[in-house]
C-alpha cells in the first residue's frame, strides 16, 4: 500500500497547512508571552536581536571604516566626530566594535554548527544503538568533556595555526558531548514511547523514526543548551582573539581589539572598556534569553 | 559503596585512557605530521629523504600508530613528555615551576568561590521573594557574562597602572614569603572568582530553593528551630551536592581563565607557557600541558563521584 504514497508537491492544501502551522508556532509565542518568559529575558531577546541587526547591517550604517587609520589622531578620546573615541592607530572605536560583533557572531554560529552537526547525531545514536553503543559514546563524551574547551582549542591551534573557523570548531566539537548527553537522556523514555511503536509497524525504518518522529520531542533541552552555549562561544570566540589566535590583526574583532588597546590604559581607557562591555552584553543578553526559554521550554 | 565506588573507578581508567588517545591524536593535525613540523620554519628544504627517515625512525614514528601511542603513553608515565622544539629541553622540565604558580591561582581562586559564591548563593535563596535575592540573581547573571580577561585588563590598568595600588604585572614566588606573593596573586585571584563564584551562586541558590520548599524544611520551621540551624544544617547539608559536583567543572573553567589571566598579568604559569609555546610553534610543550589539564579535570570529576556518593546516601541508592 505504501508504493500509492506520492512525493509531496506544492498544492493549495499543502499552502493552508503550512500557514497553520505558522500560525501555532505564533500562537505558542502569544500564549507564552504572558509565563514565565520573564521581563530580563525579553530584554534580552530584544539586545540579541538588535546587535544581530547592527552586525547585518554594518557596511550600510553611517559608521567610519573600521580600517581606517588616522595616525594624527592616536588614542583620542570621544568626540562629536568619533563617539567613542579612537584607538592607538587612530581607528574609530565605534565603528570597530560594530563590525567586532560580525565576527563574534560568526564565531558563535561555527561552533554552534560544530557542535549540534555532531551532537545531535551522536545522542541520537547512543539513544537508540542500545546497550554497548550507548556505553561506548557515553564514555568517549566524559574523555572529551575533560578538557577545558579553551585550552584544548590552543591545543588544536597549535597544530593548524591559527584561525577562528579551526578554533571555533574545535570549541563547538569539544561542546558536543553535552549535546549529545542530553538528546540522549531526553530520547531514552521516548524510543518506547507509543507513537513511536505505531510509526515503526507502520513501517517506518529506525532511522526516520529517530530523526522525523523522536527528534521534534526531544528537542527542547538541546535548544536551551544551545543558547546556552552560545552565551559562552561569543565569550571564548573574544578570548581567542584577546590572546592572538583569533581573525588576524587588522579585522575588527572584539578580543584583538581589547590586546591592542589594553596596553595603552592609562592613555585611553574607552578603547579597553568598549570592545569589553559589547562582550559583557551580548553574552548576557543571550543567556537570559536562554534562561527564559528554559522556564518556557522546561 | 564500596561496591558503587569500585564501579566508578572501573569506569574512570577506560575515560582517562581515551582523553589521552584525543590528546596523542593531536599531533595528527600537524601538517605534514609530528617530523616535517620538528625540522620544519627553519629549512625543511635542507633535509634528505633519508635524513628524515632516520629521524622518524630514531623518534618511533615509523612504528605503527598503536604502538606509537603504547611508547607515548608508557613515556608519560614515567614523566618524559617529550622534547621542547624550542629550548630542547625536556617538557617536564620546561613545564616544572609552572604548575606551582597556576596551581596558587586556581586553588586561591577556587576558594573565593566557594566562600563568596556559596554565601551568596545561600542568600539568594533565603531572600528570594525579597529585592535583596533578586539583585544578588541580577549580580550573578551579570558575572557569568563578564569576560574574565576584560576584569584583568581594566584591573591591571586602573589599579595597576593608573592608581598604582596592585603591581600590574609580575610575580613573586611564596618562596619570597607571603605579603610580597599576596600582593601580586590578589588581583588575579579576584579577578578569576568572578565568574566561577557567580556560577556556584547560581547552583548553590537553585539547589537550596529546592531544598526550602520541601516538606522537612517546613517541619524544622514547625518545630521552632532557629533560622541558622534551619539554613545551615538542614538546608545546607542537602544542598551540597552541587557544590561538590561543582568543583571539577570550576577547575576546567579556572584553568581556561588562568591562560587568559595570567597572560595578562605576567605570571610565569601554564597559561603562559601554552601561549608563547603555540607563538614559538613549539607543539610538545602545548601537548604536555594539554595532557596535564585534561588527566587532572578527569581525575577531580572522579573524586568529586565518589565524595557525593560518601556524603549523600540517595546517590548510592540510585546507583544500585
Amino acid at each position: 500500500m505504501f508504493d500509492s504514497l506520492e512525493l509531496p508537491t506544492a498544492t493549495p492544501e499543502r499552502a493552508a497547512e503550512a500557514t497553520s502551522r505558522i500560525a501555532g508556532v505564533w500562537r505558542f509565542v502569544r500564549r507564552s508571552r504572558n509565563s514565565d518568559f520573564g521581563l530580563a529575558a525579553k530584554i534580552g531577546l530584544a539586545v540579541f536581536l538588535l546587535l544581530l541587526l547592527a552586525s547585518l547591517l554594518a557596511p550600510i550604517l553611517p559608521l567610519h571604516d573600521p580600517l581606517a587609520q588616522t595616525l594624527t589622531l592616536r588614542n583620542a578620546g570621544p568626540t562629536a566626530h568619533h563617539l567613542l573615541g579612537t584607538d592607538l592607530v587612530g581607528r574609530d572605536v565605534l565603528s570597530r566594535v560594530v563590525y567586532g560583533c560580525r565576527s563574534a557572531f560568526e564565531g558563535v554560529a561555527i561552533g554552534i554548527l560544530a557542535m549540534l552537526a555532531l551532537g545531535i547525531p551522536w545522542g541520537l545514536a547512543a539513544g537508540f544503538g542500545g546497550t554497548v553503543v550507548d556505553e561506548i559514546l557515553m564514555r568517549i563524551a566524559d574523555a572529551m568533556l575533560s578538557f577545558p574547551a579553551l585550552v584544548l582549542a590552543i591545543g588544536v591551534v597549535s597544530a593548524v595555526g591559527p584561525s577562528i573557523f579551526h578554533s571555533m570548531v574545535t570549541v563547538g566539537v569539544i561542546s558536543a558531548p553535552v549535546i549529545a548527553r542530553l538528546l540522549r537522556s531526553a530520547v531514552l523514555p521516548l524510543r518506547e514511547a507509543q507513537f513511536v511503536l505505531v510509526a515503526r509497524s507502520l513501517g517506518v525504518g529506525w532511522t526516520r523514526a529517530a530523526v522525523r518522529h523522536v527528534l521534534p520531542n526531544a528537542i527542547a533541552p538541546v535548544i536551551v543548551q544551545t543558547v546556552a552555549a552560545a552565551s559562552y562561544f561569543l565569550i571564548v570566540e573574544a578570548a581567542l582573539g584577546f590572546l592572538g589566535l583569533g581573525e588576524p590583526p587588522p579585522a575588527a574583532s572584539w578580543g584583538s581589539d581589547m590586546a591592542a588597546a589594553y596596553l595603552n590604559f592609562t592613555a585611553n581607557p574607552t578603547a579597553t572598556i568598549v570592545p569589553g562591555l559589547a562582550i559583557t552584553i551580548g553574552a548576557w543578553s543571550i543567556s537570559t534569553l536562554g534562561d527564559g526559554l528554559r522556564r518556557v521550554l522546561a | 559503596m564500596y561496591k558503587i565506588i569500585l564501579r566508578r573507578l572501573g569506569t574512570a581508567i577506560p575515560t582517562i585512557l581515551l582523553s589521552t588517545m584525543l590528546v596523542f591524536a593531536l599531533r595528527y593535525l600537524l601538517p605534514g605530521g609530528p617530523v616535517e613540523a620538528m625540522i620544519g620554519g627553519s629549512g625543511g628544504g635542507q633535509f634528505t629523504h633519508k635524513q628524515i627517515a632516520v629521524l622518524k625512525a630514531r623518534l618511533g614514528l615509523d612504528k605503527p600508530v598503536p604502538v606509537q601511542y603504547w611508547h607515548w603513553l608508557t613515556g608519560a608515565l614515567h614523566g618524559d613528555l617529550g622534547t621542547s622544539y624550542y629550548s630542547q629541553a625536556p617538557v617536564t622540565t620546561v613545564l616544572g615551576p609552572r604548575i606551582a604558580p597556576s596551581l596558587e591561582l586556581i586553588i586561591g581562586a577556587l576558594l573565593v568561590s566557594l566562600v563568596v559564591g556559596g554565601g551568596l548563593g545561600m542568600l539568594a535563596a533565603i531572600r528570594r521573594a525579597h529585592t535583596s535575592g533578586k539583585l544578588i540573581q541580577l549580580g550573578t547573571g551579570l558575572g557569568l557574562a563578564v569576560p574574565d580577561f576584560w576584569l584583568a585588563a581594566i584591573a591591571a590598568g586602573f589599579l595597576g597602572l593608573t592608581l598604582g595600588i596592585f603591581p600590574a604585572v609580575g610575580f613573586t614566588p611564596l618562596a619570597q614569603g607571603l605579603p610580597a606573593n599576596l600582593n601580586t596573586v590578589i588581583l588575579p585571584i579576584l579577578v578569576l572568582s568572578v565568574v566561577t563564584g557567580s556560577f556556584l551562586a547560581r547552583h548553590v541558590s537553585s539547589a537550596m530553593s529546592a531544598v526550602l520548599e520541601t516538606p522537612y524544611i517546613r517541619t524544622a520551621w514547625a518545630m521552632g528551630l532557629p533560622g541558622r540551624k534551619v539554613y545551615l544544617i538542614c538546608a545546607l547539608r542537602n544542598a551540597l551536592g552541587p557544590v561538590i559536583t561543582f568543583i571539577p567543572l570550576a577547575f576546567a573553567a579556572l584553568v581556561g581563565g588562568t591562560v587568559l589571566v595570567e597572560n595578562i598579568f605576567a605570571i610565569p604559569g601554564f597559561g603562559t607557557a601554552i601561549v608563547t609555546s603555540v607563538t614559538n610553534e613549539d607543539f610538545p610543550v602545548v601537548q604536555g600541558i594539554v595532557l596535564l589539564v585534561g588527566v587532572l579535570v578527569a581525575v577531580l570529576n572522579l573524586l568529586a563521584d565518589i565524595a557525593l556518593v560518601i556524603i549523600d546516601p540517595r546517590t548510592r541508592r540510585a546507583a544500585s
